[in-house]
């Protein structure tokens, strides 16, 4: 998983638990304040209830004992619970408009009111027997039903009050046991979430770390082992591909430095030997004009000749490989030149019996190019197309094609992206049917002093230096072969004259056609 | 009688070009110059020349620089010039030309090609 999606799931979860938090907050709060506010009220009707009930004692009670001693201060007693009964009727009714059992309550008042009324009239008319009687049969009967019903609905909002309260107690209990799980299992999660995203981008960092540090310590080899397909696989990945593109850098770097170690000391040694050659190869043909074909020492004076030549041959090589590269360039017909190659090498054709086929694309198209190393490039390819079927003969196919189409060139070394050509191509080919190039061999015959002939008959340096003329003409040589006795071709590939994309490559490359 | 100026250090080189010289041309005169310091004491302007043949590279002074100071010479300044080389490459080639030579030839050479040359310098 992506370090990206890990972050967005970890925010995810975090504000889940947010919000289930939240709503617990918000949904047990509310029931909270709602059966705490009912417990309030409860508690509220309890008191009034308890206070009417005082009142309505206290008043029956001054009544009572204004009816038996008939004392003012009685009376002023009983009227000053009556008027306080009035206001805490009013003060209830105010706070609860709609309360049924004040309601039930304010019923019986103006009765009472009335007998109380009645009852004092019958005092203060001296009548005091049948005010007591009246007081008992009628009066009092009442205020004991008051009392009773009072004290039912004392009890029902004592009863209430106590189950809202209940309520309340447990609804805040249970939001605080739900916020403290969702808490809980919110720590144990994100810990745990924490932890998984800490290990996926420490662990990774470690690694990438130590890849860095051994890649500074110039540990090309160093891979760094991530096979998550995260950002950091990702990471890991292109690290190890710059690592070995630096390596690979590296490595043509010690080529290159060789090839131009090898190409001084090549050069160093063409020109010292150059010197006596001019020597040997000089003083043996001034002997060579001065005696006949008869004479005993014609024929080792030749031997000199020959050996002096193929010397000179030799360090001609070593220079070609050496030398910095300054090319005239002009239009030129790869045919003719073809042609007129064919006509120094005729001779070795026949001393071979080699049988020629030539397969020539007329018109071809120019390409632009120095006529002689490219004559250098097809005398090269041709000879060793002949030296390949020197001991059983066989035949050179001539062969040329021209063609217009996209080319990859493809480096085979890792790291080194393909890259594509487009343009005008066109492609001398030299076929021949003669011992063919092996597998092992096939990777390396571009490589300077690599040589299957036999000692003395080559230097290693002809494919090596023709591959360097076909790069700097912008093109290149393929080589295939079925294996071993079965023949070879080689393409060598040029950009026709006006084809806009030269392909400038790197050493060692080889090329295959679109 | 041709008066030919030979300026090679090479032993090898120089014996070989002699022998040549002398076996298949005739009525010549051939000296030689084997160091820079015996070009540079000028006693080379004191002969009228028909042929010069240059080694470029020598110790003490170069072909090139040999070349330029023939050229500037008044007496010297139309001598035919043979450049010999065994460092072989385009860009030696061009320089030698521009300072002067009239041939250029590579080195091992083969006599026939270097007589020809020389025959068609000497105009003979």
């Amino acid at each position: 998983m992506s370090i990206r999606r890990k972050l967005f799931f970890f925010l995810l979860f975090i504000t889940g638990i947010l919000a289930l938090m939240g709503s617990f907050l918000i949904l047990g709060g509310t029931n909270f304040v709602t059966a705490f506010k009912n417990s309030l009220e409860a508690m509220d009707s309890l008191n009034s209830i308890r206070e009417l009930k005082t009142n309505i004692i206290r008043q029956r009670a001054s009544l009572n004992r204004y009816i038996l001693v008939e004392e003012p201060q009685e009376l002023l007693s009983y009227e000053e619970a009556t008027t306080a009964l009035k206001s805490l009727f009013e003060e209830i009714r105010k706070n609860n408009p709609e309360s049924e059992w004040l309601t039930n309550l304010e019923t019986f008042f103006p009765e009472i009111e009335k007998e109380s009324q009645h009852i004092v009239n019958l005092l203060k008319r001296n009548e005091k027997q049948k005010a007591i009687d009246e007081a008992s049969t009628r009066l009092f009967p009442k205020f004991s039903n008051l009392i009773a019903l009072i004290e039912t609905l004392e009890k029902e909002k004592a009863t209430e009050a106590q189950r809202t309260y209940k309520t309340s107690k447990e609804l805040s209990q249970t939001a605080g046991v739900a916020v403290f799980s969702v808490v809980a299992f919110g720590f144990i999660m994100g810990t745990i979430l924490l932890r998984s995203l800490y290990r996926s981008l420490m662990k990774p960092l470690e690694k990438l770390k130590k890849g860095t540090e051994e890649f500074g310590k110039g540990q090309w080899d160093h891979k760094i082992e991530l096979s998550s397909d995260n950002e950091f696989g990702a990471l890991a990945k292109s690290f190890n591909q710059m690592a070995e593109n630096v390596k690979q850098l590296q490595q043509q770097a010690i080529h290159m430095d060789r090839m131009s170690a090898v190409g001084q000391l090549a050069g160093g040694v063409a020109h010292e030997l150059n010197n006596p050659l001019t020597g040997v190869l000089g003083q043996a043909q001034i002997l060579i004009a001065k005696t006949t074909e008869t004479d005993p020492v014609f024929q080792q004076l030749k031997k000199i000749e020959q050996a002096a030549l193929r010397c000179k041959k030799i360090v001609r090589g070593l220079l070609d490989f050496s030398r910095p590269s300054q090319t005239k360039f002009e239009e030129v017909n790869p045919n003719d030149l073809l042609e007129s190659t064919m006509d120094l090498c005729e001779a070795d054709l026949k001393s071979a019996k080699v049988n020629l086929n030539k397969k020539l694309t007329k018109p071809l198209p120019p390409v632009e190019g120095n006529p002689s190393e490219l004559q250098q490039v097809m005398l090269n390819l041709i000879s060793n197309a002949i030296h390949a079927m020197a001991h059983g003969g066989g035949t050179l196919t001539l062969e040329t094609i021209f063609y217009h189409r996209a080319l990859t060139f493809v480096d085979r070394r890792k790291g080194v992206p393909p890259q594509e050509v487009t343009g005008q191509w066109v492609e001398i080919i030299v076929r021949d049917t003669g011992v063919g190039i092996s597998k092992e061999h096939i990777t390396h015959i571009f490589e300077p002093f690599f040589t299957t002939k036999e000692i003395g008959q080559g230097t290693g340096l002809g494919l090596s230096v023709s591959m360097g003329i076909a790069r700097k003409h912008g093109g290149n040589i393929n080589v295939s072969s079925q294996g071993m006795n079965r023949g070879s071709s080689f393409h060598l590939i040029l950009p026709a004259k006006g084809n806009p994309g030269h392909y400038m490559g790197g050493d060692r490359i080889q090329k295959e056609i679109a | 009688m041709k008066n030919i100026l030979l300026i090679e250090d090479d032993k090898d080189v120089s014996e070989t070009i002699t022998s040549v010289l002398n076996n298949f041309i005739e009525h010549i005169n051939l000296e030689q110059i084997a160091d820079g310091s015996h070009f540079r004491n000028g006693k080379w302007r004191e002969k009228e020349w028909d042929l010069m043949i240059l080694d470029i590279m020598m110790p003490g002074i170069t072909g090139f620089e040999v070349c330029e100071q023939v050229r500037s010479f008044p007496g010297t300044k139309n001598v035919p010039i043979l450049a010999l080389t065994g460092y072989d490459t385009l860009q030696n080639e061009k320089r030698i030309m521009a300072a002067g030579a009239s041939r250029y030839l590579a080195k091992p050479f083969e006599i026939n090609e270097f007589l020809k040359d020389v025959k068609e310098l000497l105009r003979i």
